[in-house]
Parts: C-alpha cells; structure tokens; sequence
C-alpha cells in the first residue's frame, strides 16, 4: 500500500472516540492498524474463495425464493 | 521446608500431620520477605489474612473437613477478586478498589480450605507492557535469572510459584498469558476448555477469548488446583462444561496408543534450545506410549487473525468510555493497543465470528484424528527484560502462536521440559474440547519420564 493510499488513521480514530492522541503515538500505532487491516483483508479473501464452505445467509435465504 | 515444594507435597505431610498450614504459610511469608524485593512478584501481600486463614484451615482438619487444598498457600492475579483484598488490574483507575466478593473460582478455592496470600503481578489489564510512569509496583523479575522477562500477562503468578512464594495460582489467558508466563518461569500452566472454569468476578479483557486457569510446579498439581475450581456457574456467559469426576483422578494414568502431531511450521523460528525442548517433550510422549500421525492442519493464520480482530474488538468495548473519560490513567502500551480495536468495524467482526465458527468446526473434525498437537508455548526462553519495554505493534500484531487454542476453545497445556543455559523451556499440548484430564493425564506421563531421566533442573534457590 503506498503512501497515498493509507487510511488516514488519525481521523478515524479520533472520529471513533479516542481521545489523547498524539503524533509520537499515532507513529507507533500505524504498524499495529497497518497489520489488522492485512488481518481484515485476508479474512475477507478467504471467505469469497470459500463460497461453497461459507455460504453467504442471505443469499441462501434468497434461494428459496424460486 | 523444600521437601513440601507441589501441592500434593505439601498435602501428604499436612495430612500426615508432619507440618501444620500455619507452619507451611509462614514458611512462605519469610521467603516472601526475603524474595519480593528482587523478584516483585506481588502487588498486594495479605500477611495476616494469610496465618488467620491457615489457623482456619488446621482448625478445619482437626475438625476432620480437610480437602488436598486446606492449607495450601495460594496467590489470584489481580484482575480476579478476592474479597477484602484490593483489586486493582494493575491499573491506576482501580489503584483504590477493594473486591466486595470473592470471584466463583476463588469462592470455590476458598470452599476447599486453600490460603490465600495476595494478589499477583499483572500486565495493566492483562494486555499493557510496564509502563514505570503509570505502573501501581514494580516490574517482576524472572527467579532463574532476574535480568530475564516473566512473560505475561499472568507474571506474578509465574513468578511467585517458580519461587516457592506460592504452590498454585490462578491466572488468566486471552492469547497466551497462562502459557507464556508458565513456560518463561518453568512451570505448569493450563488454559482449560472454553467453559470449564467461570470467569465470573474476573475483569473482562474479551468476552469470548477470555480462559482463568490454574498455574503450579507440576501437572498434578494443575490437576488438583482445577479440582478446587470446576463448577456450574449460572452467572457465566459461555456455555459450561459440566465436570465430572476429579481431574486428578482421571489424570492419573496415561492412556496407551494415543495419536500426537508434532507441529513444525515454525521450527525455523525457534532457537535451538526451544527445538530440543520439543525434541525432549516428543520423546516422554512416545515413551507414554504416544504415536506421531501426520494430518493436515486448518488455517492456523486465519485461526489468528479471527482472534486477533475478535480479542481486539472486544477489549476496545470495554474500555472505549474509560479511555475517552481518563485516557491519562492509562499506561502508554495499554492504551495504543486498546485504540486498535476502535477501528474494527461490526462487519468485520461478524465476518471473524463467522469464520471462527468454521475454524472450531474444522479443528473439532481433526481432532477425530489426532488427540494432542505438540507446539512451542513461545518463541524459546525469556528474553531480557528492559526497565521501560517499548511498544512494538507490528509485532503484536503478528504474534500468533497461542491465540488460535483461545479461538476454538480446547485445553491449552504448557509444562517445562528442559532448560536452555539458565533458563527454562517448555513445551505446550493441545486437545480436543472437554479433554482436559486426557491432556493432564499426558503431561503428568510426560513428567513421570522427565523426572525419571533426570531432566529436570532444581527449583531456584534464594539463600537467607
């Protein structure tokens, strides 16, 4: 992920309530949001590659629609 | 008073009546007094709540209501209440708080005539690193080489019976802070099935990745500490195993012909200490009688990340308005990996959920299969131990060796197989779901070989 492409993690955190954030802090915590959306993306990927063993309830309730 | 140095040491000659609990207790007071300047083990010392309750204790065996807990000297982490004593969390929020009640594994321990000495060493809530400008007491120090970590988060407790200040502890594990702090100190630790052992009167780090379990010298003595604490909790949120029997009992003999898979995905991580502490363990386990059996594993990183989204999430709910209210009386550690789990959506954890229910499926179908997994409880022996730790995220975040038994919820068991210069190493064994006396069956088997051979070392030793 490049530069450009980062999530601008201050805001969202701070959007999501944290409080007493600071630059030094803010460095050392974008290894640790950088790894959980590495996390989140290769959880997501796994569940679209396993449709059949993973099904999606919604679309199985859809199905018996007709 | 080495020679009453386990659990069930100790019970013999109380029973025998070679040695009275009041004895026994202020035996360990005064290695207490000798000890925590250098090792730090406790945050809180309850000296004369100790004797009163091993005067108690010998008054319950006169009275011929003794269990192979009366008068065992105990210590409780100190993120599980122990009424009247404090209860802190090792956090400056609770620096004042004094439990009201005990929690319903301590209430069970208390029941069972254990003597409780006070509350152990904690990472600040069971997940920040030291932190020497908000910590409530001093870092613990590692007894076989105090320049050593203890692990964590349970580090009290695995230093305080590697020590001998205590003979059993309870601890808690949410990804390994039974098992690290077992294996860094030398010790036996078990993080039981998910459901065995309430959690109830214990501060929450997550609601479903949380275990308390029992911390001691030897499997027996898990055994026998997890006998004191079993029972049907109706205030527990996860669903209870219902216990039957005693585990010592059920762990006393070994079963023949059992299938193990040793695991040696990460074997080129491990320093050559940690592989021949496996190479050991491997060797007591087919000398019980064990046989290796080769089987694909499911998703052991996936099986992580769910647990790693799942524990974060659910830390960052129980702390989001404490954070938000008094950030400051948070430690620097606790409170960056607390913000972490701000930012995992109610998507994305569902979509963790689900998955971990595919993982406990899976792990369930190959455990038909194979009834231990031999591992590493953690990366080799315990490291040094800076003065102020420094965060280290990227790291954290990609940890992953002891969160994936939390995620599916079978029994953890971490025993010591060896050292590596002068520190200890261990091995760590899962089982299936409920199988807990199997497991502890197999590791007092593993130690029955151990000690036989002489692999062993002697416990630290502090002179006068």
């Amino acid at each position: 992920m490049s530069e450009s492409q980062m999530p601008d993690y201050r805001t969202l955190l701070i959007r999501s309530g944290v409080t007493l954030l600071t630059e030094q802090d803010l460095a050392d915590l974008t290894p640790g949001l950088r790894a959980i959306d590495g996390k989140i993306e290769a959880l997501r990927k796994l569940a679209a590659r396993d449709v059949g063993t993973f099904p999606d309830p919604l679309d199985e309730a859809v199905r018996s629609d007709g | 008073m080495a020679e009453f140095d386990t659990i069930a040491a100790a019970a013999a000659a109380l029973e025998a009546g070679r040695i009275s609990a009041v004895e026994l207790v202020q035996d360990r007071l005064d290695l207490c007094q000798r000890v925590e300047p250098k090792l730090h083990s406790f945050i809180t010392l309850d000296r004369q709540g100790a004797l009163k309750a091993a005067a108690e204790a010998d008054a319950a065996r006169a009275g011929g209501r003794a269990t192979p807990l009366t008068g065992i000297p105990v210590g409780v982490k100190d993120v599980i209440d122990v009424a009247g004593l404090p209860a802190t969390g090792h956090s400056r929020l609770y620096a004042d708080r004094t439990a009201q009640k005990d929690a319903f594994a301590v209430a069970r321990l208390r029941a069972a005539g254990a003597v409780f000495m006070g509350k152990l060493a904690t990472n600040e809530f069971a997940i920040g690193l030291h932190d020497p400008d908000t910590a409530l007491a001093p870092q613990p120090r590692n007894p076989w080489n105090l320049a050593h970590s203890t692990g964590g988060s349970s580090s009290g407790a695995g230093t305080s019976v590697a020590a001998g200040q205590v003979l059993g502890a309870l601890g808690t594990d949410t990804g390994g802070s039974i098992r690290v702090p077992a294996a860094f100190n030398g010790i036996a630790g078990l993080k039981p099935s998910r459901g065995l052992v309430s959690r109830t009167g214990t501060m929450p780090l997550s609601e479903t990745m949380d275990s308390l379990g029992p911390m001691a010298r030897t499997v027996q003595d898990l055994a026998l500490l997890l006998d004191g604490i079993v029972g049907a909790d109706p205030a527990e949120t996860a669903q209870m195993v219902t216990p039957t029997g005693s585990f010592d009992v059920a762990s006393r003999d070994c079963p023949k012909g059992l299938r193990y898979l040793r695991l040696r995905r990460y074997d080129h991580l491990l320093p050559e200490g940690q592989i021949a502490a496996l190479d050991t363990a491997e060797a007591a386990l087919v000398a019980s009688g064990a046989e290796a059996v080769e089987v694909d594993l499911p998703d052991l990183d996936a099986t992580d990340a769910v647990g790693t989204l799942m524990a974060t999430c659910e830390s960052w709910h129980y702390h989001r308005e404490r954070l938000a209210q008094q950030p400051e009386k948070y430690g620097r550690d606790a409170r960056l990996k607390l913000m972490i789990g701000a930012l995992i959506s109610g998507d994305d954890y569902l979509l963790a959920s689900r998955l971990r229910q595919r993982f406990i499926a899976e792990f369930s179908a190959l455990f038909a299969k194979v009834d231990l997994i031999l591992t590493h409880p953690v990366l080799g022996a315990a490291p040094p131990a800076p003065d102020r730790p420094k965060v280290s995220f990227a790291t954290w975040a990609h940890a992953g060796f002891n969160m994936q038994i939390n995620v599916i919820g079978v029994p953890g068991l971490v025993l010591r197989t060896g050292m590596d210069g002068d520190l200890p190493v261990g091995a760590q064994l899962w089982g299936g779901h409920g199988r807990d006396a199997l497991l502890l069956a197999v590791g007092r088997a593993m130690e029955r070989h151990l000690a036989d051979r002489g692999d062993l070392p002697d416990w630290p030793q502090f002179g006068d």
